[in-house]
This record gives structure tokens, C-alpha cells and sequence, in this order.
């Protein structure tokens, strides 16, 4: 298998199959977080589309670590238009109509609402960093590819975690 | 373990991030020293409780999409909307479907320009507001490094200057028409086209967006603090930015495309400048001086180019020096810009801007920079 860097020079070469290999190698990583962040297939699939245009547009360099990219982009794509979908419909709705009937008790599902609504409230008041790093700590992402994305090192991750748990709970209105 | 581990290091240990080899030695401290088991204590208490409400939104997955039609999805749209049209389109507020262009020219004017890529800027003194519509065009070479600056600084932007989305009063709405004279009657303006093309191209469409406009309201308490975190002067943004929603003005187009060999081989956009008025108290030149800064350039040397820059008029495009090139050339009676790319998907790819009476003149295409310019020759 051909090393991300030998592909990232074929694409600054405009060699479409080297895009392509690297389009399959990183497409489902790409579109589980982008589906986690917006939970509705079809924008799922928008964006990740847009986040490999920009890839195709704006190829990286060799030495670029294309796998941390491209979850940056993602990740500021998906959170802008999870952001922007709030506030159009309150997200609740939308992760109800998705997620997969188990037949909860009606009592059960509006408090679950509810704490649903006021989760994304407090995400959406919180600094968008820190409500990203969340996000992406909850999808299961590991320290070294929270500091990829965020930029900085891993060894402040835990830092900044601990941080954002933080402000997350000062900010929540519900029960504590 | 001699040293108490701090706060990150207690998070990290939680959650099993820390190298295996030294676990047994904080573990051994922490039987030994009560204020981090405290520590560690309040750390998991908030891990475990804020884990358990995001759980309630983010305990989703989906199965993947098939890659091969994705990919195939993905090539259509690349084709579809060419490199540097889809700039242009975004600029002018084409791509109206998404709320992006309005929020991406208002951006620009505030934030000067370059954030966005190619934005506008600013505006002619008038009472109470300043307008600001494109009249030329600046070039600021950038460097791979400085694109890449931009490109984050842009995605601050988007998520830190404005109070939620553009309220529309009016939707921009694309619809193709058959004739010049139906697109005439459509936008209000003399739509002009090209007589000559190259052989083998043919006449493909003519598609009308019509005027929208809405207002935006800037976030300032958001906006000043990202302006600090980039190491703005925050002040920069006067009060008077927060208090009402600017204006924007979403330009009517028009765009007339060419297929050659099955895809689309030159495109023809023409349209009014699109305007924003804001507060006239913004200091353009200033703010103007601040983004150059960012890109790279000395206080001295950005103050002395912003002061150059009429930013009541001036469309400043950042163009990314590694992978195209521009120079001026006249055309149609003026001057304009032609921009050379060469990593477009199918070879070099070839630009050319230019602004007359008031109407803004976008022909782009996979041709050379000779056949163009002849192209562009025959407008009538």
C-alpha cells in the first residue's frame, strides 16, 4: 500500500488516482465524524464531499499529515452546520428523527429531549473549540488525533479536556 | 513519582492516555497523596457526568455510504463548478442555496478581504453608512503557507463574527433562460456575450440568479475576542458594528457557459458589484493594515500597501503564488486580470477579470492564456 505522503505528491501532480486512493482510505473516517456531528445522512454526504473538494483543490504538501487535515476540515465544517442547524431547528428534532425507534416510553423520551436540547444549548454557548473537542472526545477520538486536529500538543489534551468538562457543567442548566 | 501529576495529566491518566509504562507509578502515587485523589476525584466525577449527557445526542452512527458513488458524486461536482469560478460564484453570492456567500462577503468587507479568500472591502464615506462596491481589482501574492493561514482564520471567522445566519429579505433564485434578451429583462442590465469561441465549443446555457438581499448582525463581544486572539487590535471594530444588522446586497448574475468534449469548457459571468453598507465609523485602512499584517507583512510594510488600497472600491484577491500566476493585460476597453492556476483537475486552468461600467466581468476557462484573451476580444 502506497504511503499517504507518496499519494499527497501525486495529487499535486494531478494524478487522479492517487486522489482516489486517498479519497477510499479516508472516506468512511470522514464521513462517521461528519455524520456524528450533524446526524442526517445527507448532509453527512454534502459535506464530506466538500471536505475532499478541498482536498482535490488545495493539495497538501508531501509531508503533511493528510489523515489530521482532513478531520480538521471536517470537524470545522460539521460544527458549523451543526451550529447553524440549531438554530434553525433545535437539533433534538432532527437526532429524533434518526435515531432508530426502541420503542421508549413517552415519558422517557421527552426527558430525554429535553436533555437533549439543553446539551446542545450548552455546547452552543460554550467557546466552539472546547465544544468540538468534546464532540470529538466522544466520538472516541484518541489524544494523539485531538492534538492533530486541534493543533497543539498532545500532552496539553488532557488539559484542555478537563477544562472543557468544566465549563460544560457551569454552563448546563439542567440538573447537576 | 517525586512531583504531584497536574490536572491534564490526571485527565490523561483517566482516560487510559498514559504511557503504560509510568501508570503504576502514578497509581502509586495517588495512594499516597490525598490532594490528587481529590483531583482525579473531580475529574471523573465531571468526565462521567458530562460523558452521560452528550450521550444523549451523540450516540449515533450510520452505516457508510458506498465510497464508489460518493467519489463519482464528488468528480460531478468538481466538474460542474470549476476552481476558480466556484471562488468568484461564492464571492458574488451565486451559490445562494447555502447561506455562505452573503455571510462571506460581509465577512470580507469587515474583516478586510483576505480571510475569505476574495472578498471586498470597503466603502465610500456617506453620512451614517459606508457602501462598498467593487470598482478594481488588487492582487496580494500569498505564499502556501500564508493560504493556509487564511483558510484557518477564515473558518474563525465564520464561527466567531456574526449572530447566527443572514435573515434574507429576499432569496437570490437561479433560473436558465434562452435568450440575452430574457436575462436583459431579468437583471436590468446589458448582458453582453462572446462572438468568437474556439471550434469544438457550443453554446451550453444561460443562467439568471436574481437579486437577494438581507441583513447580518455581528456578534461584537465574539468578534473582538477572536480579534485579540489573532492579535488584532479589537478596537478596531467600533461599537456601532454591533448595534444594527448590516446590509447586503447580493448582486443580480448572469452566467453563460460553453461545453467542449462532454464537460463544460469556458464560463462567462457578469454582474453589478454585490454591496454592503456598514457603519461608516470602521477605519478600512487600519483594519485593511491588521489583515495584511496576518498574512505575513511588517507593520510598516502592510500600513504603507492598506494606505495605497482605495478600500472603498478595490476587490483584493490573495492569489496562492505556488500554484498560480497573474498579470494585467487590457481588455474590453479597460484593464484586467488574468490569473493562470495550473493545478486544476484537467491542466492549467485560465482566468480573466474585469470590471466596466459598473458591470464585473469573469470569463474562465481550460484554454490558454492567448485563446482566452482572444475570446474575451470578441465580447459584444
Amino acid at each position: 500500500m502506497l504511503s499517504d505522503a507518496l499519494l499527497l505528491e501525486g495529487v499535486r501532480r494531478g494524478d487522479e488516482l492517487a486522489f482516489e486512493s486517498l479519497f477510499h482510505r479516508y472516506y468512511p473516517r470522514v464521513y462517521r465524524l461528519l455524520y456524528f456531528l450533524v446526524g442526517s445522512r445527507a448532509q453527512a454526504e454534502e459535506l464530506t464531499q466538500e471536505v475532499f473538494i478541498q482536498l482535490f483543490r488545495r493539495p497538501l504538501r508531501s509531508g503533511d499529515n493528510v489523515g489530521a487535515w482532513l478531520r480538521r476540515v471536517a470537524t470545522n465544517l460539521g460544527y458549523n452546520a451543526m451550529r447553524a442547524e440549531k438554530r434553525r431547528t433545535g437539533r433534538e428534532e432532527a437526532v429524533t428523527a434518526e435515531t432508530p425507534s426502541t420503542a421508549p416510553s413517552a415519558a422517557a423520551e421527552a426527558e430525554r429531549r429535553i436533555v437533549a436540547a439543553e446539551v446542545s444549548r450548552t455546547l452552543n454557548s460554550l467557546n466552539p473549540r472546547q465544544a468540538q473537542l468534546l464532540l470529538l472526545r466522544q466520538l472516541g477520538l484518541p489524544y494523539q488525533e485531538l492534538a492533530e486536529v486541534f493543533n497543539v500538543s498532545r500532552g496539553s489534551v488532557g488539559t484542555l479536556l478537563a477544562r472543557a468538562e468544566r465549563a460544560f457543567r457551569r454552563e448546563y442548566k439542567g440538573e447537576r | 513519582m517525586s512531583r504531584c501529576p497536574n490536572k491534564g495529566e490526571l485527565r490523561a491518566w483517566l482516560d487510559g492516555e498514559w504511557p503504560a509504562t509510568n501508570r503504576l507509578v502514578v497509581e502509586s502515587h495517588l495512594e499516597s497523596c490525598p490532594a490528587c485523589r481529590q483531583h482525579m476525584d473531580r475529574l471523573e466525577k465531571d468526565r462521567a457526568w458530562v460523558s452521560h449527557r452528550m450521550a444523549r445526542i451523540a450516540s449515533r452512527s450510520d452505516a457508510i455510504p458506498p465510497a464508489g458513488q460518493a467519489l463519482a458524486q464528488l468528480y460531478h461536482r468538481i466538474e460542474t463548478r470549476p476552481h476558480w469560478k466556484e471562488r468568484l460564484a461564492d464571492m458574488f453570492g451565486l451559490t445562494h442555496r447555502h447561506a455562505r456567500p452573503a455571510l462571506a462577503a460581509l465577512a470580507l468587507v469587515l474583516i478586510v478581504t483576505l480571510a475569505f479568500g476574495f472578498e471586498p472591502v470597503r466603502v465610500a464615506a456617506q453620512d451614517f453608512l459606508s457602501i462598498f462596491r467593487v470598482r478594481q481589482f488588487a492582487v496580494i501574492p500569498v505564499g502556501p503557507e500564508q493560504m493556509e493561514k487564511m483558510e484557518e482564520i477564515s473558518a474563525l471567522l465564520e464561527q466567531n463574527f456574526f449572530l447566527g445566519e443572514p435573515i434574507m429579505a429576499q432569496e437570490s433564485e437561479l433560473r436558465n433562460v434562452a435568450t440575452l434578451q430574457e436575462a436583459i429583462a431579468l437583471t436590468g442590465f446589458r448582458v453582453r456575450t462572446l462572438e468568437t469561441v474556439p471550434r469544438g465549443f457550443s453554446a451550453q446555457a444561460i443562467e439568471v440568479s436574481s437579486e437577494g438581499s438581507g441583513q447580518l448582525q455581528v456578534d461584537l463581544a465574539l468578534a473582538r475576542s477572536l480579534f485579540e486572539t489573532l492579535g488584532l487590535d479589537p478596537a478596531l471594530l467600533p461599537d456601532s458594528l454591533g448595534k444594527e444588522p448590516l446590509t447586503i446586497i447580493i448582486p443580480a448574475m448572469v452566467t453563460q457557459s460553453w461545453r467542449y468534449q462532454g464537460r463544460i469548457g469556458l464560463n462567462f459571468v457578469q454582474g453589478r458589484s454585490p454591496s454592503v453598507d456598514y457603519p461608516d465609523d470602521v477605519d478600512p485602512v487600519a483594519l485593511g493594515a491588521s489583515v495584511l499584517q496576518l498574512l505575513g507583512m511588517s507593520e510598516r510594510e502592510a500600513g504603507r500597501l492598506s494606505e495605497t488600497i482605495d478600500w472603498t472600491s478595490t476587490l483584493v484577491l490573495p492569489i496562492p503564488t505556488d500554484v498560480a500566476s497573474f498579470r494585467e493585460l487590457p481588455v474590453d476597453g479597460t484593464t484586467g486580470l488574468l490569473i493562470n492556476a495550473q493545478t486544476d483537475r484537467h491542466g492549467s486552468h485560465n482566468s480573466l477579470l474585469w470590471q466596466r461600467d459598473g458591470v464585473l466581468h469573469f470569463l474562465e476557462g481550460n484554454v490558454s492564456m492567448e485563446t482566452l484573451v482572444e475570446i474575451a476580444g470578441s465580447i459584444r
